[in-house]
């Protein structure tokens, strides 16, 4: 189904840096597709910065995550009745690992500015 | 319950758009959510936080880009234009129907030069563009001799010529040779006379089309002894009516049985040599011997490319053939060289310049209009600059209100573009009857998809070309100004109406200068004297039967010369093997018999005619010097007549009469005995009225050997008919001769005229109708410029300005621009001079003449058109003209 087209490293920039949330919705759907309450259990068990996870604020996200081609609507036997499931598209994931080179770039610099210590991911 | 609660929120906080794509997600979302609260703590601290979720998220996203998805965003990207598309349109035919006569002025107009151009282009399009009618007609090529060393070509090779490119070609699947043929065709007790090509090869196979039934001829056919034709579908139809069953049925064509193999479609036409359709296609009956020949000019030739192959590699091929040819043959074929040219360019050749001359003509006729239209839309801007002010105020961007400009003139455009439609239904078959030249299809003119295409394009064009410079006025400029409605300032539109009056001067100019040389031309080919007699005098052609022996036929000839000359009201009568001012059909290389000439010189091919003795005094040509052929017959055969040209061109000073001279081929081999020089006669023109006297010789038609087609001119005292007489005579000599082609000397020079007097009349009325509407144009500018100044003329009176000193003042800006615009107009018509100058005749494209003729038009016209209104102002109240705004 996926279009065959290529992806630009222009189309990826275009969609960084990933708001965190979006940074998140993306990690999970890594291991395969997933409804929304099961996004926001997965979310909310690795990250305790978010605890509740709420339709508004989680469809916001998923909404501009699809508009921009980086997720997709997914039919899914697994999810419950009435719960739309979502993928990662090729994009997706090539964003995903953008924004995580970035982020090891970013954190590279905070070490090296000395801000990395044991107790700063607390 | 707390679903529809749930729901109930989304409702006041998240967008539609929002919620149709994930609403239903975001409510299974929460019920999961609540069923998996553990308390009902929970459950009171989930609504409350999804109340300011809500809230939060769902509204934010009213502000954030409605939508990113690039497929979603085209769609709403184009909703938005096609809804203020609408608006703009709707409100420009409010805006237009609000002023009828303006409207119906301007799309009156437009109909009229989209009209016009859309009925040339319809012609344009079938006899240009169009491809030909055959299978892959780009693939078919006419084959020119081009001659090196004097860099000219023709149409016409020799059989040997033929016969090498043939066998040496590896670029062309097939190549025929065609040759137009007339036979009598005697068919159920009575003969007729039908038009034929011959070929060696088979043009049928070339040209691609398959017969409607039984075959195509063979390049075999042609060796054959028994001869084959396959008819056109209207022979067969009018021969045996629907009948198929005719294959193999002889046809007795020239007295020579011939066996019919095939017959072509009903749609197939075959118009190469543009005097009539082709009735039969026959074999080309060349002699062992002739194959051969290598001096004979007499052929045309098409061939159909390899699909591989390309016009240049077949080119390159061609080229060196020609050089292998000019080294086999170094004394016939010493220059020879080939041209190819694809067919369809070959066939159009001669209705080309003509008919981009008058695309060109009514092109220019539309600009005029649209430079007219532009005027009344820019003086009706100025009468609504208020209203636009206001909008402006109220909000209105520049670019929509140039689109809301644009959106009126395009809506005109489409308007006229309509009308101009039933113009073109109207007017093309006029345009075609009016076309007199021989143009191929000229049958599928048609009103098609291509032509209405170019219609809606030449109606958008006009309409962005007239629209675009009071959209470009309106949107710019200070909305202060305009509100207060000070629209006077004559400075700021000056530059507009500069450009338009010149520009509208310059095009009627190079129309009228286009106009104006044809009409030169025209005049001067009706002044130039032939040098032949042209009242009552009818010509016809008479064909022998070939199966009378050769003497035979001579005798008959005398005879028949005789029998009309013995025809109540017939002065005199001559027969020659062709007459005057016709295209030349025969020419030879001049020999003379007791001294060698230098004919590596083109100028030693010269056309020769066989005449009887009375064609001197029949045609009214003097003779010069010497005498005429005597009438005895014997004694004439050895005799020959020169024109002026030709004494003055081999002769110089010297005195011709008594020099012995012949007429044949390069290497010295005469076609004709050696004959004396008894007279020199008055130079005609023998080639067509529009070129000069050439070098010719007249030979006595006692030596009409071989010839089975000569034709006659009967002198008549008045108005008298011969034809049917002649006619029941011919038979009464030879049951089995044709009588044809009869026209008189005054409508052959007629037809030569007819083109050009033809073409003039079209130039000329699409130039009548471009003068009067850069006229009225022209006024309309200026008296609307002068109106302008209605109040600044006012204060110069008021000042004490003399009333007529303030006329001339007017009247010299406006003829400054007028003149502006003739000099460029003419500089212009010189610059496209060239695309005119193959029409013309005896006039050049820099004619001082027309070129004064028409600036003293453009200036006479400009005056008279200033004048008036710059009466008007300078007459006017100076209270009332200071009142005016």
């Amino acid at each position: 189904m996926s279009k065959s087209t290529r992806i630009t490293r222009d189309q990826i920039a275009e969609c960084l840096p990933l708001h965190p949330l979006e940074a998140r919705i993306l990690v999970v759907l890594t291991e395969g597709p997933a409804h929304g309450y099961r996004l926001v259990q997965a979310i909310e068990a690795r990250d305790s910065n978010w605890t509740t996870i709420l339709p508004a604020n989680l469809y916001r996200r998923v909404r501009a995550l699809s508009n921009r081609g980086l997720i997709a609507p997914v039919a899914d036997a697994d999810a419950p009745r009435g719960r739309r499931s979502f993928r990662l598209t090729p994009l997706g994931r090539a964003v995903a690992q953008a924004e995580a080179a970035r982020m090891r770039d970013l954190l590279a610099d905070f070490a090296a500015a000395d801000l990395v210590s044991e107790d700063s991911n607390r | 319950m707390t679903t529809s609660v749930y729901r109930a929120l989304m409702s006041v906080t998240v967008p539609a758009n929002v919620r149709r794509q994930y609403g239903p997600d975001m409510v299974a979302l929460f019920v999961d959510r609540l069923d998996n609260a553990p308390s009902l703590r929970g459950r009171i601290g989930l609504w409350w936080s999804a109340v300011g979720d809500l809230l939060r998220h769902g509204s934010a996203q009213r502000f954030e880009p409605p939508v990113t998805d690039p497929a979603e965003s085209q769609r709403s990207r184009w909703r938005g234009w096609v809804g203020a598309l609408g608006r703009d349109l709707r409100f420009a035919i409010r805006v237009l129907r609000a002023a009828p006569l303006f409207t119906s002025v301007a799309i009156a107009t437009l109909a009229l030069g989209i009209g016009a151009n859309t009925a040339m282009y319809s012609v344009l399009d079938a006899v240009l563009l169009q491809p030909l009618d055959y299978p892959e007609p780009d693939r078919l090529v006419a084959f020119k001799s081009f001659d090196i060393s004097a860099g000219r070509s023709s149409s016409v090779t020799t059989p040997a010529n033929y016969a090498d490119q043939a066998e040496r070609s590896r670029t062309f699947v097939s190549m025929a040779t065609m040759n137009g043929d007339t036979a009598a065709l005697a068919h159920g007790g009575e003969t007729r006379r039908v038009m034929g090509v011959r070929s060696a090869g088979s043009l049928l196979a070339v040209l691609g089309t398959q017969p409607l039934f039984g075959r195509l001829l063979t390049p075999q056919d042609d060796l054959q002894n028994d001869a084959v034709v396959v008819l056109s579908h209207s022979l067969w139809e009018s021969l045996y009516g629907d009948n198929r069953d005719i294959l193999g049925e002889t046809l007795v064509l020239d007295e020579v049985p011939h066996a019919v193999v095939g017959v072509m479609p009903a749609g197939f036409s075959f118009r190469y040599f543009a005097e009539s359709d082709v009735d039969f296609y026959g074999v080309s009956r060349w002699t062992q011997e002739y194959r051969a020949n290598t001096t004979n000019y007499a052929h045309q030739v098409v061939g159909r490319l390899t699909p591989e192959a390309t016009l240049e590699q077949a080119q390159q091929e061609m080229d060196a053939i020609a050089t292998q040819i000019r080294t086999d043959r170094p004394q016939a074929a010493q220059n020879y060289g080939i041209r190819l040219v694809p067919v369809q360019d070959d066939q159009v050749a001669d209705s080309q310049g003509p008919l981009r001359l008058l695309m060109g003509a009514v092109g220019l006729v539309l600009l005029i209009a649209a430079v007219n239209l532009a005027n009344l839309l820019l003086a009706r801007a100025a009468s609504r600059e208020q209203e636009i002010a206001v909008r402006k105020a109220l909000g209105a961007t520049k670019f929509q209100l140039a689109r809301q400009v644009l959106t009126e003139s395009l809506v005109l455009g489409w308007a006229g573009g309509v009308a101009g439609l039933v113009v073109a239904f109207a007017g093309v078959d006029l345009v075609v009857r009016l076309i007199p030249w021989d143009m191929p299809n000229a049958d599928r003119v048609a009103i098609d998809g291509r032509v209405l295409a170019f219609t809606f394009l030449a109606a958008t064009l006009t309409g962005l070309a007239f629209g675009v410079f009071p959209a470009l006025k309106l949107a710019g400029g200070s909305v202060a100004r305009r509100l207060v409605g000070t629209g006077r300032g004559a400075a700021e539109t000056s530059w507009t109406w500069t450009a338009l009056v010149v520009t509208e001067v310059a095009l009627a100019v190079v129309l009228l200068v286009a106009a104006g040389l044809l009409l030169r031309t025209l005049l001067n080919l009706t002044s130039v004297d032939p040098g032949f007699r042209s009242e009552n005098v009818v010509t016809f052609t008479v064909a022998m039967p070939e199966s009378r022996a050769a003497e035979e036929r001579l005798g008959l000839w005398g005879e028949l010369e005789s029998e009309y000359a013995a025809l109540p009201g017939v002065v005199s009568v001559a027969r020659a093997s062709q007459m005057p001012a016709e295209e030349n059909r025969v020419s030879g290389w001049f020999n003379f018999v007791d001294r060698p000439v230098d004919n590596s010189d083109r100028s030693y091919l010269v056309p020769y005619r066989l005449v009887s003795s009375g064609y001197f005094d029949t045609l009214g040509i003097d003779i010069v010097a010497g005498r005429a052929f005597n009438a005895s017959a014997a004694a004439g055969a050895e005799e020959v007549v020169i024109n002026e040209a030709a004494r003055r061109a081999f002769w110089g000073d010297d005195d011709p009469l008594g020099d012995a001279i012949g007429i044949g081929n390069r290497e010295g081999r005469l076609f004709l005995p050696a004959a004396t020089v008894v007279g020199v006669a008055a130079d005609v023109r023998n080639d067509g009225i529009s070129s000069d006297p050439r070098p010719a010789v007249y030979f006595s038609a006692e030596l009409a050997q071989g010839w089975s087609n000569l034709t006659f001119a009967v002198q008549t005292a008045g108005d008298v008919d011969v034809l049917s007489p002649a006619r029941a005579r011919t038979q009464a000599v030879e049951p089995m001769a044709l009588l044809y082609g009869e026209r008189s000397i005054e409508a052959m020079l007629a037809a030569q005229v007819a083109p050009t007097s033809a073409l003039l009349s079209l130039l000329g009325t699409f130039a009548i109708v471009g003068l009067v509407m850069a006229g009225i144009g022209v006024f309309g500018l200026l008296s609307f410029a002068v109106s302008r100044r209605t109040r600044e003329i006012g204060i110069r009176i008021a000042l004490g300005a003399n009333g007529r000193n303030l006329t001339a003042m007017v009247v010299g800006q406006a003829l400054g621009k007028v003149l502006a615009g003739t000099v460029l107009g003419l500089l212009a018509a010189v610059a496209v001079g060239s695309y005119l100058e193959s029409l013309l005749f005896g006039v050049s494209t820099t004619d001082g003449l027309t070129l004064a003729a028409v600036a003293a038009m453009l200036i006479v016209i400009g005056a008279i058109a200033s004048y008036l209104p710059a009466r008007r102002a300078a007459k006017a109240d100076p209270t009332t003209a200071l009142r005016a705004s």
